[in-house]
């Protein structure tokens, strides 16, 4: 075998940084099948939303092109993780509300879910595919942020947009683990994915605990998305459909239900996706992460670090 | 006025009737018993109790308000777990429903739940639990799912009373325990009786009857026997040939 290996610090770079968004946008997967056991196959969307919102706010309403540097720059960011995570987290819970808990209301079958699920993930991805939102050209994204390389890690540069992925995601992830360690919240949710009929029959209000799961879901996918166009530079309607696939992938990799697990399962994916293509072509990339679901599905269906939000 | 009002209830799955019209009353501050054989219908009957089964007719009456039965329109209503909870009904259901992954001190604390901000008197309710059964204190920082049986029961019903029920439902506690757990369960919810709330006990041991004010017996979906103790004495025999005497005839 030929293997490139003057590469591998790129790849294992990349591979962590694709991991981070992978991560982010499994939460989102895990938390949702936590609580309803259902797998949310519209969080794809709920991802590009939040790079959607990200492009409206930046590109099209502040129209700004210059880079920012010092206060301002991390002012922008600020506003921009915040303005994503609310308008994903905001269509994550309407979503809920309209494309579940009617059907949960009604006690219809798990598999009227799935369809709904898919359904709503065509419509709004398509929705954003109409000419009066993004339509179907690529846009530029991020001229706000100077994209010199920072830091340089095993030959590899790494510029703002990528560090602020990485250490975005860390940042993200514990204080996550805090929150539903040691908030009432964070209990409840613990508690309605452990036994959803227990907790009702302790008085807590499971709408309001499956609202708080899509938002929290909703806050990570937005902000990744937002992460995710300023890495990448460009938004456009699709942009979810395949890390939503790799986050579902690795979502299960991780253990589904599991936060750690997701956080575990995206890196993984990164870096295995990543670091294959150090022998065999890139063009493999694809196909490997998605072998790699097959197998875990296959041999260990319960993930690495096993399911369930309460571990 | 009796605490409870059950008039003419009916309810089952789907288009599976399993109770069909049943009508009895439970007392303010007795300790009430359901008998009946497996598949009698006793666990719909306490599911329908704390809101997590809609009836398909008739009315349940709490304290004198209605908390199930027919809307102006006709249309059945019924209040939700998290309203009845509130109002004082709590389940300790059957197979007790821990919180596996949570230690036992969560689990007490997820009880608490409609009480977020008083601090002080779930501290005390704890304390009272934790009195009920000393074994919990030992096993504070286990996690749930890796309790034995009996103290995962012990769990269970000290969890139902973190939410200060006025009428506490137990349904099959003594199930899967060893005779001697089984009294002291059966001793504890008479002594959670004696402190002021109403117990509804769904049993199959008729061990129970040393405990109960009041019996009933159910056979598939409807009560064939009621004895209160202020009728005299309850007799084991009699009430056992109520229960089983449909199986003693299969
Ligand atoms: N979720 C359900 N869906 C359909 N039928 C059910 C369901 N739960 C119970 N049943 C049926 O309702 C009937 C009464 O069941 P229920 O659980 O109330 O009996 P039970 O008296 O509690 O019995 P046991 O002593 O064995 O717990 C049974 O025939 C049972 O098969
Ligand atoms: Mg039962």
């Amino acid at each position: 075998m030929n293997c490139n290996t003057a590469a591998f610090g790129d790849l294992l770079v990349t591979g962590v940084i694709l991991g981070s968004v992978y991560a982010l946008i499994a939460l989102g997967y895990t938390m949702v099948y936590g609580v309803l056991k259902l797998i949310n196959f519209a969080h794809d969307a709920i991802f590009m939303i939040g790079a959607a919102a990200s492009f409206y706010l930046f590109g099209v309403w502040f129209d700004l092109n210059d880079p920012a540097s010092g206060l301002g720059l991390v002012a922008l960011l600020v506003l921009g993780l915040a303005f994503s995570g609310l308008a994903s987290a905001g269509a994550a819970v309407a979503l809920e509300r309209l494309a579940y808990r009617p059907l949960r209301a009604r006690g219809a079958a798990r598999l009227s879910f799935l369809i709904s699920a898919v359904g709503a993930s065509f419509f709004i991805t398509y929705l954003f595919q109409q000419n009066f939102l993004l339509g179907t050209s690529e846009h530029n994204f991020g001229g706000f942020m100077s994209r010199q390389p920072l830091v340089t890690v095993l030959g590899a540069d790494l510029n703002g947009q990528r560090l602020l992925l990485f250490f975005g995601a860390i940042a993200m992830f514990i204080f996550l683990d805090r929150f539903v360690r040691t908030t009432r919240t964070g209990r409840s949710i613990r508690g309605v994915s452990e036994d959803l009929d227990a907790a009702r029959m302790m008085g807590v209000n499971v709408d309001r605990v499956i609202m708080a799961t899509f938002f929290i879901g909703g806050v990570f996918g937005g902000m990744a998305g937002f992460m995710y166009a300023l890495v990448f530079e460009k938004v456009a309607w699709n942009l979810g459909f395949i890390p939503g696939l790799k986050a579902f992938t690795a979502a299960v990799l991780g253990g589904i239900g599991n936060i750690r697990g997701a956080a575990l399962g995206g890196l993984l994916l990164g870096l295995i996706e990543n670091l294959s293509t150090l022998c065999i072509g890139a063009e493999w990339k694809n196909p490997i992460a998605f072998s790699v679901l097959v197998l875990v599905l296959i041999f260990k269906p319960t993930g690495v670090l096993g399911e369930g939000l309460a571990k | 006025m009796s605490l409870l009002e059950i008039r003419d209830l009916k309810a089952g799955y789907g288009a599976l009737p399993v109770l069909g019209g049943i009508s009895i009353d439970i007392e303010e501050g007795e300790t009430a018993v359901l008998l009946g054989l497996n598949g009698a219908g006793k666990t719909t009957m306490v599911l329908t109790l704390a809101g997590l089964l809609k009836p398909s007719g008739g009315t349940i009456t709490l304290g004198g308000e209605q908390i199930a039965g027919p809307d102006a329109k006709g249309k059945m209503r019924a209040k939700d777990p998290r309203d009845l909870v509130a109002k004082g009904v709590v389940l300790v259901p059957e197979g007790r429903r821990v919180f596996p992954q949570l230690t036992v001190a969560q689990n007490l604390r997820l009880g608490a739940w409609s009480y977020k901000k008083d601090r002080k008197g779930t501290r005390q309710v704890v304390e009272q639990a934790v009195e009920y059964f000393p074994r919990l204190r030992e096993r504070w920082t286990q996690l749930a799912g890796t309790l034995s049986g009996g103290e995962q029961q012990m769990l269970a019903i000290a969890r139902g009373m973190m939410a200060r029920p006025k009428l506490l439902l137990i349904d099959e506690a003594s199930l899967g325990l060893s005779p001697k757990l089984t009294l002291t369960v059966f001793e504890v919810a008479k002594r959670i009786n004696q402190d002021g709330t109403t117990v509804f006990l769904v049993e199959q041991n008729a061990g129970v009857l040393d405990i109960a004010d009041r019996v009933f017996v159910m056979e598939k979906g409807t009560i064939i026997y009621t004895k209160s103790r202020s009728e005299g004495a309850f007799d084991v025999g009699e009430v056992s040939e109520a229960y089983l005497g449909e199986a003693e005839k299969v």
